[in-house]
């Protein structure tokens, strides 16, 4: 019997959650219901048109900021709010920022994300659709070049990639630009103009009845950049981004930030606060008391271990233990759930599902079939204390 | 050669994981050491004991994954183990993998070394070794947290990896 059977665990090898090694404990959000729903009614009243969701989340390391943005995902696949007509197309990126990163560098993320097949294939369908797809570019992008470019992408070998990189903001060669029909490079007009090209790639989704949405995580990268010039193009290509003309691109920004202050700092002046919402910067906190511990941990045990599997193995082994809590005995429990209380700053759902991990490999060590207290007294401490 | 999250060692790559845990500053949370045959590594840069020093100085945990000692330079690597509260160690007589995680409070500092080289001063000083260094920046994350799920949880509870000794928790 290896470890998985041993605590009828419920296909899954430990008790770890992480949807970015697998992608259905997206479902999962323990607890926090109060969180939850808040930002479920934020998303749901963001896409009152015109709208799209722009907002920020924050917390400390391990509160689940990135589980967050999955579940969000989750959330927006399978129970799409009304007022979003179209189905979302949701991008991850993680970023990756630099002492001399700049907007350039942030577009190109934003746009190698979604990536050219995504693009020429819109293009395509509009173009099966439309009698003159020039003018109906010319609508979408608003601009003569990106509407060139765009129709571009549509060709296959070196003019599609060309038109790829010009979306991504290269600076290309004038033979390259003549060859495009466009008269200047994406970022020559500054980070507004590439602004301008990804809502303009976020309209073409509207026309094919896609949202498109980015979560980007990690923005406490942003804290990396050290020169005045790049951080300031940085902040103008993200005030432009949550500017209410903006209906057609979503964002939602997860950073490393016990405070809105310990944010990077262009992510909260007042002009990109004021576009985005004082409701939409929404902190993701420790479970605050010893019950949301508990309702935490509850949750997670009956998801993640097979009840009809663990009921019959406590009568079977006559393990005396309740299957509200198992593999815990009640006792030792509540003691974890004490113990990840005594310093709420450490209840953190990274550190509860640690503990419970290791409760469980300490008992399987030495064979035991359910956690006793003092596998937690052992434990915990090193966890919490 | 170095990606944005991987970097190829061919000089010395043990000792440049042991200097990096060593040498940073940020705060860590485990140290994962998985090698067939581990030294004390006197006498080079990096000790043994230098390491499990840091480790209690600083509250990390160390988690160590190794064959039973048959020879006398790997029954003192584990003396030394047995000599410290804050590490964990098992038996894996099968144990042919060499991979060396630290994991961070943030998770972008973590990092991983995947490769040839065991835990001994042969490693550092004679062997011709290769092996991956991975950051915990981009796709790096990814990976080392599937390298640490196999690490932590998968080969520390497979039916032959032997507990042998427990950590021991100093209450404050």
């Amino acid at each position: 019997m290896d470890f998985k059977e041993w605590f009828c665990l419920n296909g899954r090898e430990s008790f770890t959650i992480d949807p970015k090694v697998n992608p259905d404990d997206a479902r999962f959000y323990f607890g926090r219901e109060e969180i939850k729903n808040r930002i479920k009614a934020q998303l749901r009243r963001s896409f009152v048109e015109p709208g799209v969701p722009k907002m920020v989340i924050y917390g400390s390391f391990g509160s689940g900021k990135t589980q967050t943005l999955f579940h969000l995902e989750y959330y927006l696949q399978n129970e799409r709010p009304e007022a979003c007509r179209q189905t979302p197309r949701i991008l991850h990126l993680d970023l990756e920022m630099h002492s001399k990163s700049d907007h350039k560098g942030w577009h190109l993320q934003l746009v190698e994300t979604l990536g050219k097949s995504t693009a020429s294939t819109w293009i395509d369908r509009l173009f099966s659709r439309t009698q003159n797809l020039d003018t109906e570019l010319r609508s979408i992008f608003g601009n003569v070049n990106m509407a060139e470019a765009a129709k571009n992408l549509r060709a296959g070998g070196d003019i599609g990639l060309l038109a790829w990189r010009w979306f991504c903001g290269y600076e290309l060669k004038p033979n390259e630009l003549e060859r495009l029909n466009v008269t200047r490079s994406l970022g020559d007009l500054g980070s507004g103009d590439m602004v301008n090209a990804l809502v303009g790639i976020g309209r073409l989704a509207e026309r094919n009845e896609e949202k498109l949405i980015f979560l980007m995580d990690e923005a406490e990268q942003f804290k990396n950049v050290k020169t005045g010039d790049a951080t300031e193009s940085l902040h103008t290509y993200l005030r432009k981004l949550a500017e209410p003309s903006n209906s057609s691109v979503g964002f939602i920004i997860a950073s490393y930030a016990l405070t809105l202050d310990d944010m990077a700092e262009l992510l909260v002046r007042a002009d990109v606060r004021t576009r985005i919402g004082e409701n939409n910067f929404v902190e993701i906190p420790h479970l605050p008391s010893i019950r949301d511990v508990q309702i935490f941990l509850r949750e997670l045990l009956a998801e993640l271990v097979e009840q009809n599997k663990a009921e019959e193995k406590i009568q079977n082994e006559s393990l005396g233990v309740s299957l509200e809590t198992y593999p815990f005995t009640a006792e030792a429990f509540n003691m974890l759930c004490e113990f990840a209380s005594q310093d709420p700053t450490k209840a953190l759902p990274r550190n509860l599902i640690k503990a419970v991990n290791e409760c469980a490999i300490s008992a399987w060590d030495e064979r035991k079939p359910i956690i006793e207290p003092d596998i937690v007294n052992d434990i915990a401490p090193l966890i919490f204390g | 050669m170095q990606l944005e999250y991987t970097e190829i060692i061919t000089a010395n790559p043990v000792q440049r994981f042991l200097l990096r845990f060593y040498l940073s500053d940020f705060p860590m949370q485990n140290l994962i050491l998985i090698s067939p045959f581990v030294g004390t590594l006197e006498g080079s840069r990096v000790t043994l004991d230098g390491v499990c020093r840091k480790a209690v100085e600083r509250g990390i945990l160390i988690y160590v994954i190794t064959r039973p000692p048959e020879e006398e330079y790997h029954q003192q690597a584990i003396d030394t183990f047995m000599s410290y509260d804050q590490v964990e160690l098992r038996f894996n007589e099968s144990l042919h993998a060499k991979l060396y995680i630290c994991i961070c409070q943030d998770e972008s500092q973590s990092f991983a070394l995947l490769g040839s080289a065991n835990l001994t001063r042969n490693s550092i000083e004679k062997n011709i070794e290769i092996a991956m260094m991975i950051y915990g920046r981009g796709h790096g994350r990814e990976i080392l947290r599937e390298l640490s799920r196999w690490g932590l949880e998968r080969l520390r509870t497979l039916n032959d990896t032997k507990l042998v000794k427990k950590i021991k928790c100093q209450r404050r």
